[in-house]
């Protein structure tokens, strides 16, 4: 039985991520476009309206009221509207931000040189305390070379896409670096960082550590996280990397305040005789003392979980979103057009009967506040 | 042959015979004692499966009882007499915390291991003999190998916590105050009667007086 679950690249899609993204921004735009041609409409109207009415005194103010009512309401509805709109393109263009083909390109346009093809991400080595045979933390342990990483490109197809990879759950065991002030201590993980929407208030990682009277809480900076996947023939491995918070606590005592970076290993063996595992390593910029090693801490149960943030129920996601953004686009359009007919064979009864024009454009105002309250109601359920 | 209230010598044979003999078994508490104990638990709360981004918070304790009373050890310290015994005991006990992971209200079990030494419990067991081994109790009971029983009862209190809310780390500490007796049960013969017994008839003597008097 596994605890881990990395699931491939949807390799079954027609339509890969980025083109549905391209499609999401599209059918913004229309929605934009239908908006403007709506307003616009409205606009006509009300002209006509006052190059009708001008300041006749036929006309009864309690219309005139009621037309401005109607126009004030469509207007609140209208910008509540590109509200969301602008927030979906924002919404877009972070997830462009994190798709690693455009930055790649951008990169290499600039004459940056990507370190798509280098070495694996260097990370700690596996149990450094216990290679070394000291139990001391020191600069030398932390230096990252390719001789501790077990991993090689011969034996790990590194992934190009790095900050494609999202982490959710949840990890709990036991602290099994021996030299480790905590060893044997309760370690709990839970991360939800969903790569695809970077700035969400909901991403975090958080590890604890806690034995006896001590708990240690690390917090993640989200932004900083990166995960990366290597995928062998008979495991996988995850590093997730980034900086954070460390607090360091204890009875009787003030807290202790620190930063730090962090590598997580998150280890998905095939073999069933092997379980999963994760191992975290933090190293504090100022108090050298709050150093922490995990060790292997074996996963009993399936909840630590790395998925492509791309993938399949993402994809279809955006692609559903673009499909209802693109109708709701046309309705809106061929609203316009109806109301532009009507102030078409209004402008030919101008003349003869003026209350009744007066009216009618009321009654087409007001349906039109309906029409923009309905589908900033359409807007909001659709979600981003 | 009895004296009845007013100095009267009662037959028995005579008068009361009962229709039967009846045992029973009155507690007789050799020792009993308070203890009060703190323990501090490493423990991981645990959200919803489905709950992506916790928000732990604690809130007490709940159901705590003593699951298993066990005697790891017994020294008696004056053997001749048998007066006085140092014990150490185990008591198990079992209880829920109540949490919240911010969106649903939980209840995690846990259990905790006592171990308490006990000395100088005074148990004059030469004078008494203990006779059942089973009987219906309210308590938690451990029943020493020469009959006596060791009846605990608990009070729980959560004294002091630390959390960490996005993991659900908990350092708790939790103080029990045990309640101890040491009972053995004495068998009592008494005559059971299923009528009331017809008791002779004899006037007081501030009436025998007046018709002494009179």
């Amino acid at each position: 039985m596994s605890s881990l679950n990395i699931l491939d690249n949807g390799q079954s899609l027609n339509i890969s991520t980025q083109d549905t993204t391209k499609l999401v921004l599209i059918s913004t735009a229309r929605m934009e476009t239908a908006l403007s041609k709506l307003i616009g409409t409205i606009a006509d109207g009300l002209l006509l309206t006052s190059q009708v009415c001008g300041f006749d005194k036929h006309f009864f103010l309690s219309s005139v009221l009621n037309m401005n009512k109607a126009v004030d309401g469509f207007l609140i509805n209208a910008i509540k509207l590109q509200m969301l709109l602008q927030l979906r393109i924002d919404y877009i263009l972070r997830v462009f931000d994190t798709m690693p083909g455009i930055k790649a390109e951008d990169s290499h346009a600039a004459g940056i040189q990507a370190t798509e093809h280098n070495p694996p991400c260097p990370v700690l080595p596996e149990h450094p305390t216990e290679a070394k045979g000291k139990c001391k933390y020191s600069e030398g342990d932390y230096k990252y070379s390719k001789g501790n990483y077990n991993y090689s490109e011969k034996d790990y197809n590194y992934s190009k896409e790095d900050y494609k990879y999202s982490l959710k759950g949840r990890g709990v065991g036991l602290v099994s670096a021996h030299c480790d002030p905590f060893y044997k201590g309760i370690a709990i993980i839970q991360a939800y960082i969903n790569h695809i929407d970077k700035n969400s208030k909901d991403n975090f990682l958080c590890y604890s550590v806690h034995k006896g009277n001590t708990m240690w809480i690390f917090s993640a900076f989200p932004t900083s996280v990166k995960i990366k996947l290597f995928s062998g023939e008979k495991s996988k491995k995850a590093i997730v990397e980034g900086t954070g918070s460390i607090v360091y606590k204890e009875r009787y005592r003030s807290d202790n305040v620190d930063t730090a970076s962090f590598i997580l290993t998150i280890r998905y063996e095939d073999n069933e005789s092997k379980g999963s595992s994760f191992q975290i390593a933090i190293k504090p910029d100022k108090k050298p003392d709050f150093c922490h090693d995990s060790g292997e801490i074996s996963l009993e149960s399936p909840s630590l979980i790395i998925e492509t943030a791309g993938g399949n129920s993402t994809n279809s996601y955006l692609g559903f979103n673009a499909n209802e953004e693109f109708k709701l686009a046309n309705d809106i359009c061929a609203e316009a057009k109806k109301i532009q007919s009507v102030l078409e064979e209004l402008k030919d009864k101008v003349g003869s009967k003026y209350t009744t024009s007066l009216e009618e454009l009321i009654n087409l105002l007001k349906r039109t506040g309906q029409i923009i309250n309905q589908a900033l109601i359409q807007e909001m359920n659709l979600g981003i | 042959m009895a004296e009845g209230k007013t100095g009267r010598t009662l037959n028995f044979s005579s008068h009361m015979l009962p229709d039967e003999l009846v045992c029973i078994q009155a507690p007789i508490v050799l020792h009993q004692l308070s203890v009060r104990k703190n323990i501090t638990r490493n423990i991981a709360l645990t959200p919803k499966p489905d709950l992506l981004h916790p928000f732990f918070s604690f809130e007490c304790i709940k159901n705590f009882h003593i699951s298993n009373i066990k005697i790891l050890s017994k020294t008696v310290i004056n053997k001749d007499a048998a007066l006085k015994k140092n014990y150490e005991l185990s008591i198990s006990t079992i209880y829920n915390l109540a949490y919240s992971d911010g969106n649903n209200q939980l209840l995690q079990p846990d259990e905790s291991i006592f171990n308490l030494t006990l000395n100088n419990i005074c148990c004059p067991r030469f004078r008494l003999k203990c006779y059942p081994k089973e009987y219906p109790c309210v308590f938690p009971t451990a029943i020493d190998e020469d009959g006596t029983i060791i009846e605990v009862d608990a009070l729980a209190k959560d004294l002091w916590n630390m959390l960490c809310p996005c993991t659900g780390a908990l350092i708790i500490e939790i103080g029990v105050l045990f309640f101890i007796k040491f009972v053995c049960y004495k068998q009592i013969v008494v005559p059971s009667y299923t009528k009331f017994p017809p008791v002779p008839r004899h006037e007081d003597t501030e009436q025998q007086k007046l018709k002494e008097g009179g």
